[in-house]
């Protein structure tokens, strides 16, 4: 379910990655009220016991193994805000050290492992659990519930967030953008395969690893419960300030790829600024007839207009962009290197 | 002489003549298999940490770099990555790091290996039949089925179009987790959570993140051990179900384990003076070189924008 870089538009990742923030600083101001100044420590190794369990192979059927995801059951013992933090960290490790699951995505993967999952996950169990006695078969079973449907929800949102892509981001010809499943297909194949194969391992890992924890360390148990806080909570805005406003910018300018249907962002042309605006901004105008200028009608008329030409005319270009870029890049390095050797 | 050799092997007995059942090939046929694919993944975690840390110390290009300065530029161009559709300007991006790499005293074929041909691959397969005919139309240019075969109408086809969605998908994946390594590759981790902390990600924040990566190492130390007892003495084969609940049993034992661990932790921490507020010594200057590499890198980015506009 770590959905890569690459299907997802920026107009989809960044307003839910900034939408993860708040949910971070009161998962923080939550946690801190449960496991106190011991925190520190209690959720760094929530985090790294997390990324664990992804590292953990389970058999499937005939031969196959998958992994757990752990989100519920780590819900069930700390409490599901510790478990979006842990999970939250996990997955940021994960995709800055080995590359599972995008960076730019990170927050979609967040918004389905980390908040989605241990949340539906929980509740059902505790709906399900009610006041039962711990390790009772309706506690367990409320358990496997709620981690197969936990994980089955988080699926359906990934999903559905890559469905929505088609729909949304396409090119002028109806080109999709990005990933180009519908939501009529996209859904169907993740909910299989999370209802066939990995939900039902899911669901046996953590009830496993709950009646293990209830036959021999019961007093882990009812430890999220509101001990007091030992120092004053800060005003969580004053402290995200400069993260908020930041993402908030990029908030506000992501609609306007949106609003580019036509062609991809920052490829209009004079005449798609006129539709869009109204008028044409003078200072375009004068930069696109340069462009003109340096270049006429965007091709390179000596090779022709024909396909070959054209394609002629791509390679050409991007060798001449690659060679331009290369000797910037060279340079540099030389450049400081030299500085580096230099200040020693 | 063949003789000679029935001779010696005569002395040994036959099962230890017999090949092993058990090797890594034929891994998939055999019970105890996911223990050792778990063995693997772990020491894969101790791999990974030496071999970044084998370049990430080296005096060079990307590594003299202000940290912060590395960390926007590099999360830059993935941001450009998404945003271009341009099949021309996402080919030049990947060219981009592998540059970078290069000069940066990185491996290029490790680097190519770790960035290019496992997630984009895959990545590239699994949109292979999202871009026939079925979901995107265009001129057909490689007919797999003829119109009317199979019921459809149409038949079914790749169209330039279609390649062009696959193509950039996978590039984009690649780009992005191209430059994802070039940063790990070429930053200690410690260095990039305290860039992060320099730009008010809350300190809190950062210092669980770096216990957390700390301890994973300690933790997978533990879980290793565990699954080398249990691998040793495992002989023959193993329901699937017993599997099933020796892993579930596992993850409850780490965590047990690594609870206690805590407790101990925070002790330890509090006996060295730790107040609950966690504090930053780190301090990072932008040198001269690094604006140098600001103003390079917005140039490069100014061709890529201007390319985007041209084609």
């Amino acid at each position: 379910m770590h959905i890569p870089d690459g299907y997802l538009s920026l107009q989809t990742t960044i307003p839910v990655l900034a939408g993860m923030v708040p949910v971070w600083a009161v998962a923080f101001r939550k946690v801190k009220k449960t496991l106190s100044s011991k925190r520190i420590p209690a959720l760094a190794l929530c985090a790294a016991f997390s990324f664990l369990i992804m590292m953990f192979n389970v058999p499937v059927a005939g031969g196959s193994s998958g992994h757990a995801v752990g989100a519920v059951f780590i819900a069930i013992l700390l409490g599901p805000w510790a478990a979006t933090i842990s999970v939250s960290m996990a997955l940021l490790i994960q995709a800055l050290v080995f590359g599972d699951g995008g960076i730019i995505s990170f927050g979609i993967n967040c918004l389905n492992m980390a908040v989605v999952m241990p949340f539906t996950g929980y509740y059902l169990y505790k709906l399900i659990a009610g006041k039962s006695k711990l390790g009772s078969s309706r506690n367990l079973v409320g358990t496997f519930i709620g981690s197969y449907v936990g994980l089955n929800i988080a699926a359906i949102f990934a999903g559905f967030e890559l469905g929505i892509q088609p729909l949304l981001f396409k090119a002028a010809n109806g080109t999709p953008l990005y990933s180009p499943y519908p939501l009529s297909v996209s859904i169907p194949s993740m909910a299989l395969a999370h209802t066939v194969f990995a939900g039902p391992l899911e669901g046996i890992v953590t009830t496993a690893a709950i009646a293990y924890i209830i036959k021999f360390a019961p007093q882990l148990f009812g430890q999220n419960q509101p001990i007091l806080a030992d120092e004053p909570a800060v005003l969580s805005f004053k402290k995200y300030k400069a993260i908020l406003i930041s993402l908030a910018v990029l908030v506000v300018l992501t609609p306007i790829g949106l609003l580019a249907t036509g062609t991809a962002w920052g490829e209009w042309g004079t005449d798609e600024i006129k539709d869009k605006l109204g008028y044409i901004p003078k200072g375009f105008a004068a930069m696109a007839d340069k462009w003109h200028a340096l270049i006429p009608d965007y091709s390179l008329p000596a090779l022709g207009v024909s396909r070959v030409g054209t394609t002629l005319g791509y390679i050409l270009s991007a060798v001449v962009g690659i060679v331009l870029i290369s000797g910037l890049i060279i340079l540099t390095s030389k450049l400081i290197l030299r500085a580096q050797k230099g200040n020693k | 002489m063949t003789e000679q050799r029935n001779n010696i092997y005569s002395d040994i007995p036959a099962w230890l003549l017999e090949k092993n059942l058990y090797n890594d090939m034929e891994a998939s046929a055999s019970k105890t298999h996911f223990i050792r694919k778990t063995l693997k993944h772990i020491s894969e975690v101790f791999e990974n940490e030496l071999f970044c840390e084998k370049f990430a110390g080296k005096p060079l290009f990307l590594q003299s770099i202000d940290p912060r300065v590395k960390l926007l530029t590099l999360i830059f161009y993935m941001v450009l990555s998404s945003f271009t559709s341009n099949i021309v300007v996402l080919l030049i991006l990947a060219v981009i790091p592998l540059l970078y790499a290069k000069l940066s005293g990185l491996e290029l074929k490790d680097y190519i290996r770790r960035s290019w041909l496992y997630i984009p691959v895959l990545v590239l397969v699994f949109s292979i039949p999202g871009v026939t005919s079925l979901f995107v139309k265009g001129s057909p240019l490689v007919t797999v089925l003829r119109p009317g075969v199979m019921g459809l109408q149409s038949g079914l086809y790749f169209s330039m179009n279609g390649i062009e969605v696959a193509l950039r998908i996978a590039l984009r994946a690649g780009i992005s987790l191209s430059f994802g390594f070039l940063l790990l590759l070429t930053t200690r981790w410690s260095k990039i959570t305290s860039a992060l902390a320099l730009m008010h990600v809350p300190l809190l924040f950062i210092s669980v993140l770096n216990m957390a990566y700390r301890y994973i190492f300690v933790i997978s130390a533990m879980a290793c051990d565990m699954m080398e007892a249990r691998y040793l003495r495992t002989v023959g084969k193993l329901d699937t179900s017993d599997n099933r609940r020796f892993m579930g049993h596992s993850v409850a034992h780490m965590f047990i384990k690594s609870h206690y661990l805590s407790e101990e932790i925070y002790d330890a921490m509090r006996c060295r003076g730790f107040t609950g507020r966690p504090v930053s010594c780190d301090k990072f200057k932008v040198k001269g070189t690094d604006i140098f590499f600001i103003i390079n890198n917005v140039i490069i980015v100014l061709i890529l924008i201007a390319g985007e506009h041209l084609f």
